[in-house]
């Protein structure tokens, strides 16, 4: 979606029924790609509203060197891979259990949490379309985090690789590169 | 194993290869075929209340009403016991000067200290 450089100075100026209208156009888009990362509801509303303010309280510095729906994918992958990261911090007991010999699986646990989000996001799928849906998910779950992003940008969210170089960060080399080895790995891991 | 077994290993293995390639291929075309999912209701409306919420109710930890409620309560004990313990302070120190000093109005001396006094601090009694 295309915004207006009429709209953006509207946002810049803090016009709160600008930034209503982006939060109804974005929310739905915001919401699932944060879902998609989190894989839990409660979280992905949390996440896609603190990404909302993020992007009230910062507009007045974007330049426009990105377009506005990059720069809010990059606002929103940063935002849920923080707390992704958070929660892998606050969560040492995992590992004492493991000593302990309580059996917490992770990659168990990643089976487990990606079929409600293969169920949600894609319900017209057939059931044997969802069980491979639900492979590729816990694969994808296992890949670095940058290998992940372009996954996700690329292929989920449909995004070309300029864009995705726009959002990461990085060349359209690099990002060539990052999809390349994110496809071989899932390869092995599949 | 034979020779002859390796070579359809190998084949079969080729085979294979570009087929698994193939099927990954679609299955990643298929992620994109998702539909977006909506997220609650008040989700715009507390969006636009969080934007007018002063920044110390911004904070994570104090999402919940629960725990901004307990954190006011906090608060507020700590000023009060702040606010009175300094009472109390100002208090005993009000308490102590003017006992002190009715202490020292009320010292009578005999003779015999003052016979003292003038021995050993002869200036002080004589200007007193």
């Amino acid at each position: 979606m295309q915004y207006s450089t009429h709209f953006l100075d509207r946002l810049r100026e803090g016009d709160e029924s600008a930034f209503r209208k982006l939060v109804d156009t974005q929310k739905d888009r915001i919401f699932t790609l944060c879902y998609r990362i989190l894989k839990d509801e409660d979280d992905a509303e949390d996440t896609a509203q603190e990404v909302f303010m993020k992007i009230y309280q910062s507009v007045g510095q974007f330049r426009e060197e990105s377009q506005l729906n990059t720069w809010i994918y990059r606002i929103s992958m940063t935002t849920s891979f923080d707390l992704l990261r958070k929660r892998k911090r606050k969560t040492p007991w995992v590992y004492m259990s493991s000593f302990a010999g309580v059996q917490n699986n992770a990659q168990s646990r990643s089976w487990e949490e990606t079929l409600p989000v293969v169920n949600k996001i894609h319900p017209h799928a057939t059931l044997e379309e969802k069980e491979r849906l639900q492979k590729l998910y816990t694969a994808i779950d296992k890949l670095p985090e940058n290998q992940k992003s372009a996954i996700l940008l690329h292929y989920m969210e449909g995004l070309k690789y300029d864009q995705i170089s726009e959002v990461l960060e990085l060349s359209v080399s690099a990002v060539e590169s990052l999809l390349f080895r994110a496809r071989k790995n899932l390869k092995e891991i599949l | 194993m034979k020779g002859q077994d390796i070579k359809k290993q190998n084949s079969d293995h080729m085979m294979k290869k570009p087929n698994e390639l193939h099927k990954l291929d679609h299955d990643l075309k298929t992620l994109s075929q998702g539909v977006y999912l909506k997220p609650s209701d008040e989700f715009i409306n507390r969006v636009m209340q969080g934007i007018s919420t002063p920044v110390l109710f911004q904070i994570y930890w104090l999402k919940t009403p629960l725990r901004a409620a307990v954190a006011i309560l906090l608060l507020v004990t700590f000023i009060g016991l702040n606010a009175f313990s300094l009472k109390s302070i100002s208090n005993y120190a009000d308490t102590s000067t003017q006992s002190f000093e009715q202490e020292f109005t009320e010292i009578e001396f005999t003779m015999e200290d003052l016979g003292w006094l003038s021995t050993n601090y002869p200036q002080i009694v004589m200007e007193e």
